[in-house]
């Protein structure tokens, strides 16, 4: 199931229990799949029309008064447009959940102006912030429950693409990275490529490994559904064991997103370490195609060119 | 060039209509009902004196400026700038292609005749005060016209910009609002009120008038006066969105879908009727 409906659901769901929820979005319930919200609690449902700013004050008034308000809008408005209000909830450590949608160039259509490469880096930035990025329905589904169970300012990063359910061997946990190739049987001490990545992009990211194990190069690929508070001494553990290159795959800008993230923590290690490539969109913008695969071919973020891009690295590192 | 007469506006208005059914049913994404309500307008700044310009120099320094800030009607103004001449016909059939100038939502630099970026909404007006500002510092006499949709009414920069514009008397701006009194969730009147418009527009101290956004006479006394006028204006343009394929008209749900193929030659045919 797509993660935006997943997100849509698991809200309409814990409202059921925890009357402190609410919803507000900019007219775009559909987009976000808050309409199944807004037929079930017509009066937990607030629509801002197209003013995302006002929607965040707003959302921050009703967690001053105890509500626990969900905004949702498409992540290049939301925190895109309403980034100073944002930063005030966060500077107060208020109780807003914000939903970022159509985030990174799943939205090929519409083009550069509603794809949204930036908003991970923004939001890791912010004190107090929670940043969440699920990878699938049932990260969607624990995303949201994090979400409320935290009392403060959390960030869920959301997507248009419709996204497999990954085969999960442990529980998420707040912060943890994930390895998602639980079947590999590298060691750790053996691990020759290592890859952390984040989002539905994490799909592609396993067929990486996947295609690099075939030709005998041991990689282990690593989801970061937490992108902050992050483990570091988990991560430069992951790093410190890795001989020949450490990757970031992510679907969005390489600085100070997730490529960013890894870079600033690997630079911290203070023994020998892998070298970082960092693969994402490189300082320019998106644009329009007639699909999201297209789109993701043209940034060099398909399949066969991420391989590509390792392997001349990999190389390189090698002799 | 030769006016045109009222039947040839509907005319012109309807092949730029049939462009944006086309363009929007190839590249199986974009707004049909804002873009086909808003082609009457566009036709009227196009093809009378009214706007300024010359298609194969579209920088010329005294040309009007027309800006559009509810980007996603861009279809309408793609096919409108086709027509007048700025750049091939044969190119709207890339709408939203990879590597197309004709973008989801316009990109300024990327396609003759743009002026702006938009897609963003509540940015459109900002920026066409910017741009009447520089002229009227540099005392130049050139008029600026902005398109706007009322969905973007909504949001608070698109007021600071009247604010602004007022401030510094900007006679040389006229804002055309898209009053179609539709956006993505509905109806603006249930999804957030903006009526009472007109007094809210004069309380900013702007002049205000109004036409019906079909009505080529109306739209030419309309956009003339505010053009003349010695204070900022707003028309409100009372417009229909789907305008010209019926199915389609007045519907909110249209606002964003692409027609499926028996949708579309139902459309297209009754579009192609008109021309005839
Ligand atoms: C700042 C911003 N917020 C949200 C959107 C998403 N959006 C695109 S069109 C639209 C509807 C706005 O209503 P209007 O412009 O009147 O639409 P129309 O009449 O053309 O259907 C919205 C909310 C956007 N493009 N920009
Ligand atoms: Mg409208």
């Amino acid at each position: 199931m797509p993660i935006r409906d997943t997100i849509g659901q698991t809200i309409l769901e814990l409202s059921r229990q925890d009357k402190r929820i609410v919803v507000l979005t900019a007219d775009l319930a559909g987009s976000l799949r808050v309409d199944s919200f807004q037929k079930t609690y017509p009066d937990r449902f607030f629509d801002a029309g197209v003013a995302e700013q006002n929607m965040a004050g707003v959302a921050a008034g009703l967690a001053l008064y105890g509500k626990t308000p969900f905004i949702l809008s498409f992540a290049v408005f939301n925190p895109g447009l309403n980034l100073s209000m944002i930063r005030t909830i966060a500077y107060s450590n208020l109780n807003v959940k914000i939903v970022g949608g159509h985030a990174g160039l799943s939205n090929a259509g519409d083009g550069a102006t509603h794809q949204a490469l930036e908003d991970i880096a923004i939001m890791r930035s912010l004190p107090n912030m929670t940043v969440l990025s699920p990878a699938d329905d049932a990260q969607a589904r624990w995303a949201i429950k994090q979400a409320v169970k935290i009392n403060g300012p959390v960030y869920i990063r959301s997507t248009r693409l419709d996204t497999p359910t990954l085969k999960h061997a442990q529980e998420f946990k707040l912060g943890q990275p994930e390895p998602v190739d639980a079947k590999s049987k590298i060691q750790n001490n053996k691990i020759e490529v290592l890859i952390f990545s984040t989002g539905p992009i994490i799909n592609t990211a396993i067929q990486v490994a996947k295609t690099l194990n075939q030709q005998k190069i041991a990689t282990r690929a690593i989801n970061l559904h937490t992108l902050k508070p992050i483990n570091t001494d988990a991560i430069k553990q992951l790093i410190t064991q890795t001989q020949k290159l450490v990757v970031t795959i992510e679907d969005h800008q390489i600085a100070a997103g997730l490529g960013g993230l890894v870079a600033e923590i690997s630079a911290e290690i203070t023994t020998s370490r892998a070298p970082l490539l960092r693969i994402g969109v490189k300082d320019s913008f998106g644009q329009s195609a007639r699909s999201a695969e297209k789109l993701y071919e043209a940034y060099g973020l398909d399949q066969a060119s991420i391989v590509k891009q390792i392997l001349e690295v990999y190389s390189n590192a090698s002799s | 060039m030769k006016l045109m007469t009222r039947p040839e506006l509907k005319k012109q208005a309807t092949k730029i209509r049939q462009h944006v059914w086309q363009m929007i049913y190839t590249a199986q994404s974009g707004h049909p009902a804002g873009s086909l309500g808003v082609t009457d307008i566009l036709t009227t700044l196009y093809f009378t004196p009214i706007l300024k310009y010359q298609a194969k120099n579209p920088q010329w320094p005294e040309r009007d400026y027309f800006l559009l800030s509810n980007g996603h009607v861009c279809p309408a103004l793609y096919a409108t700038l086709a027509e007048a001449g700025f750049f091939s016909k044969s190119k709207l059939n890339t709408l939203r292609q990879l590597n197309s100038p004709l973008q989801g939502h316009p990109h300024v630099g990327s396609l003759p005749g743009v002026e702006n970026t938009s897609g963003p909404l509540g940015q459109g007006l900002s920026q066409a005060v910017g741009v009447a500002l520089g002229l009227k510092t540099d005392k130049k006499i050139n008029h600026v016209f902005v398109l706007t949709s009322d969905g973007e009414h909504q949001e608070g920069q698109t007021w600071e910009a009247y604010m602004f514009a007022a401030k510094y008397a900007l006679n040389n701006l006229t804002v055309i609002i898209d009053r179609n009194l539709v956006q993505i969730d509905g109806k603006t009147e249930e999804v957030m009120p903006l009526e009472r418009l007109k007094l809210k527009l004069a309380s900013f101290r702007w002049r205000v008038l109004e036409t019906d956004g079909h009505d080529f006479k109306d739209l030419i006394d309309k956009l003339q006066k505010a053009k003349a006028s010695q204070r900022p204006s707003v028309i409100i343009a009372h417009t229909i969105p789907g305008k010209g394929v019926s199915f389609i008209e007045n519907d909110y749900r249209w606002h964003g879908k692409v027609p499926h193929e028996a949708e579309y030659y139902e459309g297209l045919e009754e579009l192609m009727g008109k021309t005839q």
